[in-house]
């Protein structure tokens, strides 16, 4: 009943210049990178003089104190602030349409590698494997209960939802999946965010209680302490946790008596971990990604980098990190120098997560999923361009910002003719890694419905679009009805009114949110 | 919007903004207060959460016309007028922080 289309589009190579030189970012004044963790930390003026200030001990380098322009986030042990190279990514294949009469609308939301050929996706109540080589669903989709998060050992993988039993599925005949008996949730620990498996042994990330150590039947076999975990990771002998916004390594040879390793701060709060052993990739939300590796059981920083969107699944390939950041899905280098973004692709709706091999992404796009291959290092303009601008509020006039994520000069070109709206300029080159805003001004009578603004431009993968230009929602330009309703506040169990009228004179933002 | 994306805006709209300038107030049409409290705990968000019981309040805004993402806006930013300035159906918060920075500096 499923319709899947899968395309082949392999967008045209350029020829052009590698990668640019990236420095390490220097860090604000009054602060200095610590030599341990990679990040900036202000510098206490009074101890600066003598000793390091890094709070992980050592000397402080002091090396980076340029003036200004840094900043205390995007430290890391790197560069890892721009968008330097290309577009070394192809899209190979894309999936489920939206609207049409048979589709299933699953909002995918985890990604999980499967062996060295699959990716599984799941979302509300459903899982399906797709094929690393042609992007192609492989055997039934399976509904499972639990699907928010997802972990494989070889070819088992288990489904979990914060709360509740865990869903296993063995997937060792790929177009046949078996479903194997829930594993119950063992009582009182909470919620969880974040399942690791490997070995037998699972692994979860529940906050407060930190991470705990299940067998494959689901007894409690031991706890990593934490004060608030998230994001899990586990190889043979090793795990790795983030608890809040430190990183930590633990010993779990013996699982009833885990031995911390080692702990650093990440410098954002962690919300995605995948660990092979060797290396760690954290999604940092907002801050981005960053990377560290294990040696003689510390953990060694080599960077982090933002990235557009929220960073919160993360898939090791190698030297490089895939990573779903809803409004982008990111392939970045690890490198001697910090970590380098070598890539963006926008996804269709959302890229929630992402499960990445042998240079091979799949990517769970929301109401899609996309195939996603690493091509050559290539340099270019990458054009990014929203796809509609909408009029708020009755306004005569809205902005269109145009970004140029590569290092080549983008230039672009809008035709505005026919469409009664004022577009200037018409003509614009945008620098590398930098943006440049158009005006755009409607006619005497916004039309009621979208007008197409055609656009062409020298970056290779896109060399044409259109922007819609929207007008507003029925809605925006109303006086919001008052209400008063009861509501919480964090974790104070006591229900307070909040009434619209009283916040008159300040913003107010409603963020409409259910529990699945 | 789902659960997901609550702690995200938690530090990409609260941290952002004063809360003398800028009011955030979760809203949950759907669940009641044991299961919102439980998540907030769990998810160590700090922000309001109001119970829109039955979806009365969900339900007042108009339906998006293309659909694809939720029927009704997931997002509702209202100036210090009272008036609605923006309304999103899917989570964009670049488009969010650009109409609190809209109605900031109109205001000054």
């Amino acid at each position: 009943m499923r319709r899947v289309a899968a395309t082949s589009v392999l967008s045209g190579v350029v020829a052009s210049a590698g990668l640019i030189a990236c420095g390490e970012t220097p860090c604000p004044p009054g602060s200095a990178r610590d030599a341990r963790t990679g990040l900036c930390t202000l510098v206490d003026e009074a101890a600066s003089s003598g000793e390091g200030a890094g709070a992980g001990g050592g000397s402080a380098d002091t090396g980076g104190d340029g003036p200004g322009g840094g900043d205390m986030d995007s430290g890391g042990g790197g560069c890892g602030t721009g968008f330097l190279s290309g577009d070394p990514i192809a899209v190979l294949a894309s999936a489920g349409e939206p609207g049409g009469p048979d589709v299933d609308l699953i909002e995918w939301v985890e990604a999980t590698v499967v062996g060295d050929d699959h990716v599984v996706l799941s979302g509300q109540g459903g899982a399906q494997l797709f094929s690393l080589e042609d992007g192609l669903p492989v055997g039934p989709q399976l509904t499972v209960p639990q699907t928010f998060r997802s972990a494989a050992d070889g070819a088992e993988v288990v489904f979990g939802g914060r709360t509740g039993s865990l869903y296993p599925v063995s997937f060792a005949d790929p177009g046949s999946p078996e479903r194997l008996d829930p594993i119950p949730e063992p009582p009182n620990f909470g919620f969880y965010e974040d399942i690791a498996y490997a070995n037998g042994l699972l692994l979860l990330g529940a906050h407060e209680t930190g991470g705990v150590l299940l067998d494959r039947g689901g007894t409690r076999v031991g706890t990593l302490p934490a004060s608030d975990a998230y994001g899990v990771g586990l190889a043979p002998g090793r795990a790795v946790l983030t608890d809040r916004d430190e990183l930590v390594l633990f010993d779990i040879r013996d699982p009833r008596s885990p031995l911390e390793l080692d702990r650093l701060p990440m410098g954002g709060e962690g919300r995605d971990v995948d660990f092979d052993g060797e290396r760690v990739a954290v999604g940092l939300g907002g801050r981005g990604v960053g990377v560290w590796d294990i040696e003689a059981d510390l953990l060694v920083p080599r960077g982090t980098t933002g990235l557009p969107g929220a960073a919160l699944d993360v898939s090791l390939d190698g030297d490089e990190v895939w990573v779903g950041a809803w409004e982008s899905s990111a392939l970045v280098r690890v490198g001697d120098d910090g970590l380098t973004v070598l890539g963006l692709e926008a996804p269709r709706f959302s890229a929630m997560a992402v499960g990445a091999r042998g240079g091979r992404a799949v990517v769970a796009d929301w109401y899609g999923m996309q195939l996603l291959e690493r091509t050559r290092d290539v340099g270019g303009p990458e054009l990014s361009i929203p796809e509609a601008v909408r009029f708020q509020g009755g306004g005569a006039e809205v902005f269109l910002d145009v970004r140029n994520w590569g290092p080549e000069p983008l230039a672009v070109e809008l035709d505005a003719a026919g469409t009664g709206f004022v577009v200037s300029p018409m003509e614009l080159t945008v620098p590398p890694g930098g943006w440049e805003r158009v005006r755009i001004a409607a006619p005497m009578s916004l039309p009621e419905v979208p007008t197409p603004l055609p656009w062409t431009s020298n970056d290779p993968d896109e060399p044409s679009g259109v922007v819609e230009l929207a007008p507003a929602d029925r809605g925006v330009g109303t006086v919001h009805a008052d209400f008063s309703l009861q509501g919480l506040v964090g974790t104070d169990p006591a229900l307070r009114m909040f009434t619209l009228a009283e916040q008159r004179g300040k913003v107010v933002v409603l963020a409409y949110f259910a529990l699945f | 919007m789902c659960s997901l994306e609550v702690p995200d805006l938690e530090q990409s709209i609260r941290a952002a903004y004063p809360e003398e300038d800028v009011v955030l107030w979760l809203v949950n049409p759907q669940d009641g207060a044991e299961r919102t409290a439980g998540f907030l705990a769990g998810a160590g968000v700090e922000l309001p959460a109001l119970l829109d019981t039955g979806g009365a309040l969900y339900r007042s805004y108009p339906r998006a016309e293309a659909q694809g993402f939720a029927p009704y806006p997931v997002h509702v930013v209202i100036g210090p007028d009272g008036v609605i300035r923006y309304l999103a159906f899917q989570y964009d918060a670049v488009a969010l922080r650009a109409a609190i920075d809209d109605l900031l500096d109109a205001g000054r």
